[in-house]
């Protein structure tokens, strides 16, 4: 099982870029297709215009260079109405979006794009905060779990692929008050196993304290260059008493973040 | 693909830049998307939060509580001087909570520090064209100019470069400056040729580089970053005061309500009832142990500051006292921080050598003053003790960290010569001859490993090997200066000598139950040479470097740390930051030294950051608790010391004032169940809380530490503060004795003045304000005899000698002062509800007094001799 086509969004910004390498480097692994897609307002400036035409013309060229099949697409109108019928209409099966500056997972009050997106994109999206250009090919992976790991399988393809396009090595982490006596949560001992398997190189870590800080002391103390969470489970109300650490590290990352939101059935 | 590991070209690309720069456009947008150069702290708690804490923690919100309840029984029942006591009570918990505020926001200032290490203009590059502009408003994709004293304002790769040099040490704690290249390099990102750092300074030369990550994405940002959510290790002291509050609580809140119920069964009215249990409850809550324990922690860090340890957080003076693992550095802390010339061996060119050694170097001399990199002080020293030299410098290539070598051009008695210095490993390569008998031979296999063995062996002896070579010039070079076809002139080991004093602080380590881990940026050969010198390690070391750590699973990694003789090498400071943790995790009260920017994030982790004063930064000490002002090892032992004693002393003077509970608790439950009048009153409950009590339990907090603390392991983790034998010394034995004094001297005043059993006073009445008084001041005789008792939990006042703590005596003589004042003069009178007493009445106390004094020295001498047979 792989991905067979990638989709990445494309803006004026230039962590867009970073997102774009990011699938670049994942179709040439997953021999998939990549399409480069940006949407506009009508209203919006030349000048943004000019930066997004820039920026598809950048990584086309990366991507043909690499001789990787790639759709270039830029359409006018609302990315929250656009992109979900134009990941249907190109039958993409991972999307990478990037967060804009003023946008913060987990905020749904805000209502801002991402949080409509996660309810429209039915397949994996990766949802990317960039921090630093100067990493396009992240050679450590944190790749912090919890108790509760939710569809593991998605996200087992999409780290071991990462991994794999990266050549990376992928450090799994929990909070060592998950650990019980006979060691690391079942979970996690079968996600790590499912990952040997594909050959790819595993360390295991333990933090301890509030997750989210855990999460960015060992992110920085071990130089590790892309950090992948998982969707956050809590509920509203959830979020509101115990907090969002997913919804925080995403804000304010220690370096590159996705947050990966594994496939959705459709109803 | 990396940064560092990309061509020029690809550099520009992937940063969306061009050897033009960006446009002015182009940084606005990537100003908003990726923000300000600036470090600042993420989320950290607000002053307002920070200040708040300090009212609402476990203790605080009882003090809280005891207050209301006081408030509430002023309402119900006025009159009764429950508010001035509730009044009391608030402005203790606002004093405490200021003071402590205070002391804390003053170690709050890490990330400042940091901040000021950036610069405020850079220049740029931007559509071709050089400008200056605020270091804030740098952006990844810039192309910044570096010369020669600038602060690098981001991190940067180099994409041009004319012998651009920085020092890295405000990042990486390497004294060495490197020389930066534009070319790609494989290395990982510190240890990368081709990067420039944001906090870093430009030594020499200058270059261009394009900024890649601006403000806290730089690598300097991550300290700030990782300084602020490091989260930080709850005082055991903290810990401990949380619990003996939470017990308190339990037990007045039992005594309260059971007291109550028993009302209720004997039929008295609700409202009445309800008062007394209030009554029962704020005499059981110990008022005057916050601001005890906050002055003597206070008084502890003083002590420890004559000792060379200034405490910035008073929580860690009892922290370092229970430590029993402390991470060490080795420069500096462990050793003298002087490098000297310990061996010098040439074979047969001694002075050409010295030569070398003395023109070769970039010390300044400043009359009789020496200043520069430690190294070179000691071999200009050694040089110039042989004998001195005059030589006219042409030329230089500065040493940097990559070539490990210096060499310079020099014109001596009109001859040209080319002298060398460096490590031995990258010089010796360049030696083609060397002087033997008065000529010059060539150098063959055997020679080249002879010198080879000769270099290994000074370096296993822990010395740090410079090689010392030339080359004379027959005519002057282009622009090059040569160095090859060197004569090898001879080989000086230095070596950092031991503090004099750490054998011995180690030895008190050993015995104090205490384990030393020393984790330096040293190599192996030279940290076992000094640990085996100092007695750190016995056996045959076990060295683990940081890469390992780096590479070992965590599991691997905790069993290595049970491991004897460890010693961590070539450590970063992230390293170090690892090895904390774990061993935090595994249970231990861990103390850590440090002294760079990054090693910040260790000190805050660690129970007690230890910075270095001296040579610290101002980083390293503002994340620090316990800033050493002598960089010594021993400072650290000493301190250790007076950290136990305070433990110890807090809990002495905790024994003190909850024994006075009793005699308060007392005479509320004569007066409900026996209808006698209230034999003691609300505000002379708090005249002995915060009056009386303050002054010795002080005196008690600042005993010296007993001669054989330091023979003890540290306290199990499980050993509370608050224990049960302590509790039942203070509520079971002290405690009643002094109710006995109390109410027999009330009860004797009463008898004496013509009162029955049965009969009711007024509470104005000169009898009844009398006998209330006698009551308090049975309370104060004994609790005179107390201090004295409670000096010690098992040694004997006779071998602790009466007069050895002068606060003491001091406190007691406060003591009798105020009493004095609450009890024969009219102001104290009307504000405590007294009347004078008598003579008879101290002469009846005095042997109440004897009385708890005897019984506890039988008690003590009887531990004794249970412990010496033991």
């Amino acid at each position: 099982m792989s991905y067979c086509t990638i989709l990445s969004v494309i803006n004026e910004h230039t962590a867009s870029t970073v997102i774009g390498r990011y699938a670049i480097s994942l179709a040439l692994a997953c021999k998939a297709r990549l399409v480069l897609y940006a949407a506009h307002a009508g209203e919006i400036s030349e000048s943004t215009l000019n930066h997004t035409d820039r920026h598809l013309d950048h990584l086309v060229a990366v991507a043909e260079e690499l001789n990787i099949p790639v759709t270039r697409i830029r359409e006018v109108g609302t990315i929250t109405r656009l992109l979900p019928e134009r990941v249907q209409a190109e039958k993409a099966d991972l999307v990478f979006y990037p967060l804009t500056p003023g946008e913060r997972y987990g905020d749904h009050l805000q209502r801002h794009t991402v949080h409509q997106l996660l309810r429209t994109i039915v397949p994996d999206l990766a949802i990317m905060r960039i921090i630093s250009m100067a990493k396009p090919h992240p050679r450590h992976i944190l790749v912090p779990l919890g108790k509760v790991a939710g569809v593991m399988e998605r996200r087992l393809l999409f780290i071991s692929e990462l991994a794999r396009g990266f050549h990376a090595q992928v450090t799994l982490f929990h909070l060592s008050a998950a650990r019980t006596n006979e060691g690391m949560p079942e979970n996690i001992t079968r996600f790590r196993q499912q990952l040997l398997l594909k050959q790819i190189t595993v360390l295991e870590r333990s933090g301890r304290g509030p997750i989210g800080k855990s999460i960015t002391v060992e992110a920085i103390t071990h130089h590790h260059d892309l950090v992948v969470l998982g969707a956050s489970e809590r509920g509203m109300l959830q979020k509101l008493f115990f907090g969002n650490p997913a919804g925080d590290l995403m804000h304010q990352p220690p370096c590159n973040t996705i947050l990966f939101r594994a496939a959705r059935k459709l109803p | 693909m990396k940064i560092q590991a990309l061509s020029r070209d690809e550099v520009f690309s992937t940063l969306l830049s061009s050897p033009q720069g960006i446009t002015t456009e182009e940084a606005v947008h990537r100003r908003v998307e990726y923000g300000a150069n600036q470090i600042h702290e993420l989320r950290g708690r607000s002053l307002v939060s920070r200040l708040i804490a300090q009212f609402t923690h476990f203790l605080a919100l009882l003090l809280w509580f005891a207050a209301g309840l006081c408030f509430l029984s002023e309402h119900l029942h006025p009159g009764e001087g429950l508010l001035r006591l509730g009044i009391a009570i608030v402005a203790v918990i606002f004093i405490n909570a200021i003071f402590t505020f205070i002391q804390e926001y003053r170690t709050e200032k890490a990330i400042e520090e940091l901040r000021k290490m950036l610069p405020f203009k850079v220049a740029v590059i931007r559509e071709g064209a050089e400008c200056e502009i605020d270091a804030g408003e740098l952006v990844p994709g810039d192309l910044v100019l570096l010369r020669e004293g600038d602060k690098v304002p981001a991190d940067a790769r180099i994409v041009q470069t004319s012998r651009l040099t920085v020092n890295n040490a405000p990042l990486t704690g390497e004294s060495d400056s490197r020389l930066l290249s534009d070319a790609a390099s494989e290395e990982e990102l510190l240890e990368s040729g081709n990067l420039a750092f944001a906090g870093t300074l430009v030594v020499s030369g200058s270059g261009q580089a394009v900024v890649f990550a601006t403000g806290m994405a730089t690598e300097f940002g991550k300290i700030a970053q990782i300084t602020g959510k490091v989260v930080e290790e709850i005082s055991p002291l903290q810990v401990e005061i949380t619990r003996v509050s939470r017990i308190v609580a339990i037990i007045a809140m039992a005594c309260g309500s059971c007291f109550f119920l028993i009302g209720v069964l004997l039929g008295h009215q609700f409202w009445g009832n309800f008062l007394f249990a209030i009554g029962i409850i704020i005499a059981m809550v110990p008022e005057g142990l916050l601001p005890t324990v906050t002055l003597t922690l206070a008084m502890g860090s003083q002590r420890m500051a004559r000792r060379n340890a200034l405490v910035k957080n008073l929580n860690a003076v009892e922290a370092l006292g229970s430590v029993d693992l402390i991470c060490t550095d080795k420069t500096g802390t462990l050793t003298q921080n002087q490098m000297t010339v310990k061996e010098f061996w040439s074979p047969d060119d001694k002075a050409m050598a010295c030569t070398v050694a003395h023109l070769c170097n970039n010390v300044t001399v400043v009359g009789k003053a020496v200043k520069g990199d430690p190294t070179e002080t000691a071999l200009y020293h050694y040089a110039v003790a042989q004998g001195t030299v005059t030589g006219e410098r042409l030329g230089e290539i500065p040493f940097d960290a990559d070539r490990k070598r210096m060499a310079t051009l020099h014109r001596i008695d009109g001859k040209l010569f080319v002298l060398i210095k460096g490590a031995g490993e990258t010089v010796l390569p360049l030696c083609s001859s060397l002087r033997k008998a008065g000529a010059t031979t060539a150098l063959d296999s055997s020679t080249s490993k002879e010198l080879l063995d000769r270099l290994q062996g000074m370096a296993s002896q822990g010395l740090r090997v410079i090689a010392l070579a030339y080359r004379e010039l027959d005519a002057a070079p282009g622009e090059e200066i040569p160095e090859t076809e060197l004569v090898f002139a001879g080989f000086m080991g230095l070596l950092d000598p031991p503090r004099p004093e750490v054998p011995q602080a180690l030895k008190d380590c050993h015995s104090a139950g205490i384990r030393v881990i020393m984790i330096t940026g040293d190599a192996g050969p030279t940290a076992a040479a000094i640990a085996r010198d100092i007695g750190l390690i016995t056996g045959e070391p076990v060295i683990i470097e940081g890469r390992d750590c780096v590479s070992m699973p965590d599991t691997q990694l905790r069993e290595e740390l049970k491991k004897e003789n460890l010693l961590f090498v070539r450590m970063s400071p992230q390293n170090k930051m690892q090895v904390v943790s774990l061993l935090i995790e595994e249970g231990h009260r861990v103390a850590v030294t440090g002294d760079g920017v990054n090693d910040a994030p260790a000190l805050k982790k660690a129970h007690v950051g230890i910075a270095m004063g001296l040579t610290g930064t101002s980083v390293a000490r503002e994340a620090a608790d316990i800033v050493l002002l002598d960089d010594n090892f021993a400072s650290i032992v000493h301190a250790i010391e007076e950290g136990r004693a305070v433990f110890e002393n807090i809990r002495n003077f905790m024994t003190y004032i909850f024994a006075s509970n009793i005699p308060e608790l007392i005479p509320y439950i004569g007066y409900i169940l026996f209808g006698i009048p209230l034999p003691l009153t609300i505000m002379q409950i708090l005249a002995v809380d915060l009056g009386t009590d303050m002054f010795p339990a002080l005196a008690l907090g600042a005993e010296k530490p007993s001669p054989e603390i330091m023979q003890r392991p540290p306290r199990p983790k499980g050993e509370h503060l608050l224990s049960r034998a302590m509790l039942f010394r203070a509520y079971l034995y002290l405690g009643p004795l002094e109710a006995l004094a109390g109410m027999a001297a009330y009860f004797y005043v009463m008898y004496q003045g013509g009162w029955s059993l049965g009969q009711t006073l007024a509470p104005t009445s000169t009898l009844y304000l009398q006998a209330t008084t006698a009551c308090l001041a049975g309370i104060i005789v004994t609790q005179i005899a107390n201090v004295f008792v409670c000096r010690s939990s098992s040694s004997s006042v006779f071998s602790l000698g009466f007069f050895s703590n002068r606060l003491v005596l001091a406190g007691i003589a406060s003591e009798i002062a105020l009493a004095v004042f609450v009890i024969y003069t009219p102001l104290g009178n009307s504000l405590f509800a007294c009347a004078p007493v008598s003579m008879h009445v101290w002469l009846l106390l005095i042997p109440f007094a004897l009385l708890l004094f005897g019984t506890d020295e039988a008690r003590k001498a009887y531990i004794r001799s249970k412990q010496c047979k033991s």
